[in-house]
Order: C-alpha cells, then structure tokens, then sequence
C-alpha cells in the first residue's frame, strides 16, 4: 500500500473517529431531530412573499 | 428462458433502481406519517421539507456551521462514509442522484474526454471550499456577536441552497405550490415579474442542472455537487473497492464498461483498484462486462 493512500486512510479514520466520540459526547443527533422535526425556511431563499 | 437471461443480465440495475425508488420513499417518509430520525446521510437531503426524514451530510453541516456549532455529525458521516463506501450513496441513495438517473435514461448521453471530466471534477471541490469558508466566516462573526448574517439574507443558514437543484425542488418549489404562491388565473401572470430575483435564479440553475444532466450523464453530480466534491476526497481510499481483473479484460476493443459508465470514468485506465474519484459504485461497470472483470472487493 502506497504511504499517501494509508497516510489518507489514517488522517480520514482519525478525523472520522475524533468527530464520532464528539457527536456522541454532544449529542448532536438530538440537534437533528429537532432540525427535522420544525419549519426550517432556510432554503426557501427568494420564495416569493418570504420576507 | 430468454425473459430470464435479460433478468439476469441487468439484475445490478433492477436492484439499484429498486434501492432508489425505496430510499426517495423513505427520505420523504413523512408524508405517509414517518417521524423525522436522527439518521444523517451523506446525500443531498433538503432540512426544509415538512416530509424529510433524514438529513443530508451537506445541508446539516452548512446550516450547523452557520449557526456556530461545529458539525461532528456530518463530519463523522463524510468522513468514515466516504472511506467505507465512498460516493456509493451517491449512486444508490440519493434523491437527486436518482432524479439524474431518470434523466440520464432520457438524455443523449454525450461522453467527454478523459482530461476535462478529470479537470472539471475539482470544479465540485473548489465549490465546496468556497462554501464552507462562507459557512465558516458566518460562524466565526455569530461566535464573536458581530453577525453578518443580514448580508447574506434569506441564504445566510445554508448558502450553498442557491445553486442547491434538491433544496430547489423539494424546498423552494415545494412551499411554492403548497401555499398556493403560483399564479391562480392568467390575471395573475403579472405577479411574476415581481418575485425576487433570488428565485429566477435558483430556477435558472435548476433548468441548467437539468439540461446538463440531460446532455452529459450525471454532469452536476460529477463536477457540481459540492458534497460529491469533498466525498471525492476519500472515494479513492475506500475499503469496498470495484476491482477491475486485467487477466480477464478483454481491453480496448470492447471497452463496454467505459460505455456504460455514467461518471464518464476511463475505467480501462486502471489496473485493479478502479480508484477514480468520481466512481459512485453504480456497477454499472460490473453488469456490462461480458468476462466477469470486474468485481467488488473488500
């Protein structure tokens, strides 16, 4: 295996890992049922009558 | 007998197609009463249909990043995703992947040279980049309490929705129709002329995405889709590999596999791993190969 594709490997699993305990830690996937779960108008930008 | 060769020989794409169908159904559960999950996926998913049940890797981390809160779920999902799979779920989960694909069926199909889909590709990472240093200087000025939010107006949470095709469709064009804003009667044409230029554009961009998908297969996914950009990242690293066998390939003169390929991939360029960057495991490869080259591998 040549060293970039393990030197990316590793910095992606090491990246993945770091945020995985992280989200755990935080909670975050509470934020998403709350994000899922309300009106969230951010992509309606230039819907006619928005603002 | 030969109803079920035909079967046979395209049973990759039955169960792809099957696999999209079920998971557009899925995504947008809400409108036969499923309740929003906790489940993020790296697609391109709207936040802002009533009817979405998962959320896509991309317009999480946007709108997350805007608000100063640092992304771990998203980051988690792109990064051991794309190691994993790579951009599988692009070609098999995605609702807008899936809209392509129909349009793919449809359209002329046109291929474009080996240099400039490899050269345009980078045009999706550059997106990307550009995107989450917007998201990131929103951030960083709600974090410190000096907000700009107000420059960016109705696109200051997820920016990256004006050329966004899915969050035009399933966002914008869905509370378009489903509170009546459309003209009612031909009186009411007038009204047109004074919706915001905002929604002349994403409709413009919708259409070019649309006519680009309908003339090069799979051209937005392959060199717009910021979230194919930064998957494309981690694609060639990934565990679940197509392999392409040489002892078995019967090499230029058949060259089916580069025919079949929607991601424009030269795959007899490679030699085993077929590691391009834009492969999204379609397989479509796997099913055109009259040798049985190609394989999956972990």
């Amino acid at each position: 295996m040549g060293n970039r594709k393990m030197a990316i490997r590793a910095i992606l699993l090491i990246v993945g890992f770091i945020s995985l305990l992280l989200m755990i830690k935080y909670e975050q996937w509470m934020l998403v049922i709350d994000i899922l779960s309300r009106f969230i108008s951010t992509e309606n930008g230039g819907l006619p009558g928005l603002i | 007998m030969a109803e079920k060769k035909k079967f046979k020989s395209y049973r990759i794409s039955i169960l792809r197609t099957t696999t999209q169908i079920i998971s557009f159904i899925l995504i947008f559960g809400g409108s036969f009463g499923l309740a929003a999950s906790f489940i993020v996926l790296p697609i391109m998913a709207p936040l802002g249909n009533p009817y979405t049940t998962v959320a896509g890797a991309w317009q999480l981390m946007e709108f997350l990043l805007t608000m100063a809160i640092f992304p771990f779920i998203a980051i988690t999902v792109i990064a051991l995703g794309s190691l994993l799979i790579g951009r599988a779920f692009c070609g098999w989960v995605c609702p807008f992947g899936f809209i392509s694909d129909v349009i793919y069926y449809l359209g002329k199909k046109k291929r474009v040279s080996n240099p400039t889909n490899n050269a345009l590709y980078k045009l999706s990472i550059f997106i990307a980049a550009v995107f989450i240093f917007i998201d990131v200087t929103i951030g960083y000025n709600e974090y410190m309490g000096s907000s700009i939010y107000g420059y960016f107006g109705d696109f200051a949470r997820e920016p990256s929705s004006i050329i966004d095709p899915t969050s035009t469709i399933f966002s914008l064009l869905f509370w378009y129709v489903a509170w009546g804003l459309y003209p009612k009667n031909v009186t009411e044409l007038t009204t047109l002329v004074s919706y915001p230029l905002a929604f002349w554009f994403r409709i413009f961009v919708l259409i070019i995405a649309i006519l680009m998908n309908y003339f090069v297969p799979r051209a937005w996914c392959r060199w717009i889709c910021p979230l194919g950009g930064i998957m494309s990242i981690g694609t060639p690293y990934k565990f679940v590999k197509v392999y392409l066998d040489p002892s078995k390939c019967l090499g230029p003169t058949c060259s089916l596999c580069v025919k079949s390929c929607p991601m424009g991939i030269s795959i007899l360029d490679y030699k085993g791993h077929i590691s391009n960057p834009l492969c999204i495991s379609c397989l479509k490869c796997l099913e055109a190969c009259p040798t049985k080259a190609i394989s999956v591998k972990i």
